[in-house]
C-alpha cells in the first residue's frame, strides 16, 4: 500500500520510541526508514524486524566499543541504527584510504542511509562491501547496476563482516522518489510498538489535556 | 527609494534573545509577508482563473461541490462535502469524527471516479486515506447562530446583521489543514519546486482561500432554499467583511519547536525585513500617507476584534490604547524627519505594550514591498541539511554555545516542581496532542521531547565530566539520551531566531503564545483565545474574493476599509 514518505518517518519514530530507542536515535531510525523508503527499499519492513528483535534491549551493547580500530558491541552483535548513527558522526574520520569494518551487523540494510550520510559529508560516494559484493551511494542516488545486491542486503538478518569505505563507483542512476510504501505486516509491527507512546485515555486528561472546555456549538 | 544592502543597514535585526520570548511571540501580527497576502498578492499579479465545475447541493445542504483554481500555469481543486451534523456531535477537537463540512484540495480537475473515492474517505478525515493527488486534507464547523441569523435574514429577504457578523467573523471555521502527507496526502517534496508552492503553506491558504468561497456559496444556497423567491444575495460588502475562521489548539503548538530551522526562517525574514526599514534614512510622503492610512484601518480592526478571553481581551483594550497613543504620537512628531522608523520603533518599545509594538513592526513594511518582499524567497527551509550531527565538534566548543545561547536555562532549577509542572504527551485517544500535570497524572513515562531548555541543562551538566577536546560523537556515543538535546544546540548554532527561551512546561507556560506566533505568518487575524491551549482565528477576512481579485488593490485587505459599508 501507498504511502507518504512524512507518514512512514512518523510512524517509526514512534515507534522505535516505543521499543526503548531515545528520541534521539528514534529521529535517526525514522530518517534511514524515509532515506530507503524513497529508494524503493523496504525500510519499513527493516525496522519492525529490528525492533521485534531488539525490543527493550539495552542498546549500549549493541554499538561500537571503540570507534578506533573494528566496531564490535559488548553483546556480539551491533544495531544497525545505533551503530549508524555513530558511522554518520564520524564521517571526519573517513579520508580516502580509511575503511571501517564492523562484526555481526544485524538488519544491515538499515546501516545504508548512514552510509549515504558519509558520501554527503564527505562529499564523495561511500559503499558497504559485504559477502563478495558491495552496494554504494552518492548520498541522494543509488546504481540500478546493483539491484540484485541491494536484494540481497535486505533480506539478510545479519551480517558477520562489513566494510564501510569511500567508493570509487561511478553512475549513479538510480534516482529517489517521493512515495513509500509498506507492508500490512510491517505497518502492524511498527503501530504496535508506537502504541506504547501514547498514553491511556481518561475521563479527566480527555477534560483537562486539550480543547477549550467549553462548548463549539456557538 | 533606494534599495539598501545588508551592509549598508544601520539598524541590525533584533537580538533573538529579545525576540524569541513567549510573551512577544505571542504577540506577533500578520505582516506583508504572511503566506495569506503572498498567496493573493500572486493570485492577482498572474490574473488567476477561477471557476466552479460543480455544486451539486440539496436543499437541506447536503452534497459536493467543486472550486478550481488556476495558478502558475496549473489547476487546483477544493472538493468540498456539505454534511447534515446534528448539533450534539458538533466539536472541534482532533476527537471529533464528524463534521459540517470536509475538503481536499486536488491536483488538478478530479474526474468522477477520483470524486466518487474522495466522497468515501474525505468526510471521514483521519478514519479514511488519499492519495498524492491530494495536496490537503479538512475539516469545517459552522459558527451555528452567525449560519442561522444569516441563513434566516437572507431567506426573509433582509441582509444579516453588520454588528453580528462583525462579532463572530466567520460562518464556518476549520479545525484542521492537513498537508504535508499526512492521511497519504503528497509530501511536500513533491510541490516544492512549483513556484507557487515554494513559499510555506501555500497549498494550505489556498484551500483556505477556496473554501471561503465555497461557504459564501453555500449559505447563499441554503437561504434561497429557505426562502425561494424572497430571498436575496449577500451584499458584497457584508461577503468581504466574512473571513473562513479556525479553531487551533495543542496540535498545532508542538510545530514551532518541532521544525527549529523552519521557525528561524520565517522569523529572522520578519526580522530582516523590520531592520531594512528600521534603516532607512527619511521616508516618502506616499509611503507616510499609505503607512497613516493603515494604521488608521488597524485601529478599525481593533475594534472589531472580541474576545472574551481575559488575558487577551486585556491585551486588545491596551492596544487600542496604544494604537491611539501612537496616532498622537504621529500627530506630535510626524515622520518627516530623519530615521523616521527607526525613531518611532524605539518610541513603542520605550512607551507601548508587546502587541503595539508587533502591530507597529509589522505595519511599518506596508509601504516597503520592494525593498523587503525579496525576504519571502526565505521562509522555507531544507531541513534535511540540518539533521546530521556534525560529530567533529568539541565538547568545549558545544558547551560554549549552550552557555551562550542557553545561559537562561542553566540557571532555572530544574528539580523546582514548578518549572517542571507539564509534560505534553499523545492521548491514545485518536492520538489527539495534550499538556498535562506531570505531577497529578501517570503521564510521565509518555512525554514527548518538547522540553529543550531542560534537556539542553541536562546535557550541559554531563558534559562537564568530559574533557574539552574530546568529540561530540565519542560523547554521544556513551550519552545516546543527549543526543537529540546536542543536534538541537548544533542547529540553533546556526539559525539564531530557532529557539524559544522560555520553558515550555512550566506551570505557567501558555500554548497560545506559540499558537500566536506560527499563526501570525499564517495570516490570521483576531485571535481569541478560549482557554490557555485553545484559540479561534479568522483567516482572509476582508480579502477579495475571486472576482474581485482583478479589480483593486488585493494586498491591504487585513485591513478593513474605512468608507466601506453597507448600503
Amino acid at each position: 500500500m501507498s504511502y507518504s514518505l512524512n507518514e512512514i518517518a512518523s510512524l517509526s519514530k514512534r515507534a522505535a520510541r516505543g521499543a526503548g530507542y531515545d528520541w534521539g536515535l528514534a529521529d535517526e531510525a525514522a530518517r534511514a526508514v524515509r532515506w530507503l523508503s524513497a529508494r524503493h527499499l523496504p525500510g519499513p519492513e527493516a525496522l519492525a524486524r529490528l525492533l521485534a528483535l531488539q525490543d527493550g534491549a539495552d542498546i549500549s551493547g549493541l554499538v561500537p566499543l571503540d570507534v578506533q580500530g573494528n566496531w564490535a558491541g559488548s553483546s556480539g552483535h551491533l544495531c544497525p541504527v545505533g551503530t549508524g548513527a555513530t558511522l554518520s558522526d564520524c564521517a571526519f574520520l573517513m579520508d580516502a584510504g580509511h575503511e571501517i569494518s564492523m562484526s555481526n551487523v544485524r538488519i544491515p540494510l538499515l546501516l545504508l542511509p548512514f552510509v549515504a550520510d558519509i558520501a554527503c559529508q564527505c562529499s564523495v560516494p561511500a559503499e558497504m562491501r559485504f559477502g563478495g559484493t558491495s552496494c554504494a551511494t552518492d548520498g541522494i542516488s543509488l546504481q540500478t547496476s546493483q539491484q540484485t545486491a541491494l536484494a540481497e542486503l535486505a533480506a539478510t538478518s545479519e551480517l558477520a563482516e562489513v566494510i564501510i569505505a569511500i567508493s570509487a563507483e561511478t553512475g549513479f542512476d538510480s534516482d529517489p522518489v517521493i512515495r513509500g510504501s509498506m507492508s500490512g505486516e510491517a505497518q502492524a509491527g511498527l503501530k504496535r510498538f508506537a502504541g506504547r507512546t501514547y498514553a491511556p485515555a481518561t475521563e479527566s486528561s480527555r477534560l483537562l489535556g486539550a480543547g477549550a472546555g467549553t462548548s463549539d456549538n456557538d | 527609494m533606494a534599495v539598501q544592502t545588508e551592509s549598508e543597514m544601520k539598524v541590525a535585526p533584533r537580538d533573538p534573545a529579545q525576540v524569541m520570548r513567549l510573551a512577544r511571540l505571542g504577540s506577533f501580527h500578520q505582516s506583508r509577508l504572511s503566506f495569506m497576502r503572498q498567496l493573493t498578492r500572486r493570485m492577482q499579479s498572474e490574473h488567476c482563473a477561477f471557476s466552479r465545475p460543480k455544486f451539486a447541493m440539496d436543499d437541506a445542504g447536503v452534497g459536493h461541490a467543486v472550486y478550481s483554481a488556476e495558478i502558475g500555469g496549473r489547476t487546483y481543486s477544493l472538493v468540498a462535502f456539505a454534511h447534515d451534523l446534528p448539533d450534539a456531535q458538533r466539536s472541534d477537537r482532533v476527537i471529533a469524527e464528524a463534521w459540517d463540512a470536509t475538503f481536499t484540495l486536488f491536483d488538478g480537475v478530479p474526474a468522477d471516479d477520483d470524486i466518487d473515492r474522495l466522497s468515501r474517505n474525505v468526510p471521514v478525515q483521519e478514519a479514511g486515506r488519499v492519495t498524492a493527488h491530494e495536496l490537503t486534507v479538512s475539516r469545517a464547523n459552522r459558527s451555528v447562530r452567525l449560519w442561522n441569523h444569516v441563513v434566516d435574514a437572507l431567506a426573509a429577504g433582509q441582509q444579516p446583521d453588520a454588528d453580528q457578523i462583525d462579532a463572530v467573523g466567520y460562518l464556518m471555521r476549520t479545525t484542521a489543514v492537513y498537508g504535508s502527507g499526512k492521511l497519504g496526502a503528497a509530501d511536500r517534496e513533491q510541490i516544492a519546486g512549483r513556484p507557487e508552492f515554494e513559499s510555506p503553506f501555500q497549498a494550505e491558504m489556498l484551500t483556505v482561500y477556496l473554501i471561503r468561497w465555497f461557504v459564501r456559496d453555500l449559505v447563499q444556497h441554503m437561504a434561497r432554499a429557505k426562502g425561494g423567491a424572497e430571498a436575496v444575495t449577500l451584499d458584497p460588502l457584508l461577503a468581504r467583511r466574512l473571513g473562513i475562521g479556525n479553531s487551533t489548539g495543542l496540535g498545532m503548538a508542538p510545530f514551532l519547536i518541532n521544525h527549529p530551522v523552519l521557525t528561524n526562517n520565517w522569523i529572522a525574514a520578519r526580522e530582516n525585513a523590520i531592520a531594512r526599514v528600521r534603516s532607512l534614512q527619511r521616508a516618502e510622503t506616499s509611503e507616510l500617507a499609505l503607512f497613516e492610512n493603515l494604521l488608521a484601518r488597524s485601529a478599525i480592526s481593533v475594534e472589531r476584534w472580541s474576545t472574551s478571553h481575559p488575558l487577551q481581551a486585556g491585551g486588545v483594550k491596551q492596544l487600542d490604547r496604544d494604537l491611539q497613543r501612537l496616532r498622537d504620537r504621529i500627530v506630535d512628531k510626524p515622520l518627516t524627519g530623519s530615521d523616521p522608523w527607526n525613531t518611532i520603533y524605539l518610541w513603542t518599545e520605550e512607551n507601548l505594550g508587546l502587541e503595539a509594538q508587533e502591530c507597529l513592526a509589522s505595519l511599518m513594511l506596508e509601504p516597503y514591498g520592494a525593498l523587503v518582499d525579496d525576504l519571502c524567497g526565505c521562509m522555507s527551509a531544507d531541513e534535511t541539511a540540518f539533521e546530521r550531527l556534525r560529530g567533529d565538534m568539541k565538547v568545549s566548543e558545544l558547551a560554549a554555545r549552550i552557555e551562550e545561547i542557553y545561559g537562561w536555562a542553566l540557571e532555572t532549577d530544574w528539580a523546582d516542581h514548578g518549572e517542571i509542572a507539564r509534560a505534553w504527551y499523545v492521548s491514545a485517544e485518536k492520538l489527539e496532542p495534550r499538556l498535562g500535570e506531570r505531577f497529578e497524572e501517570p503521564i510521565e513515562p509518555y512525554e514527548q521531547p518538547l522540553a529543550p531548555a531542560r534537556d539542553i541543562a541536562r546535557l550541559h551538566g554531563d558534559l562537564a565530566g568530559w574533557a574539552g577536546d574530546e568529540t561530540v560523537a565519542a560523547f554521544v556515543l556513551r550519552h545516546p539520551e543527549h543526543r537529540h538535546a546536542v543536534r538541537r544546540v548544533q542547529v540553533v548554532s546556526r539559525a539564531p531566531y530557532a529557539e524559544i527561551r522560555d520553558n515550555t512546561i512550566s506551570a505557567e507556560v501558555l500554548p497560545i503564545d506559540m499558537l500566536r506566533c506560527k499563526l501570525s505568518f499564517f495570516g490570521a487575524v483576531h485571535f481569541d483565545p478560549r482557554s490557555d491551549r485553545w484559540v479561534r482565528i479568522c483567516m482572509f477576512g476582508n480579502a477579495p474574493y475571486p472576482e474581485e481579485l482583478a479589480r483593486g488593490d488585493a494586498d491591504t485587505w487585513p485591513y478593513p476599509d474605512i468608507a466601506a459599508s453597507p448600503g
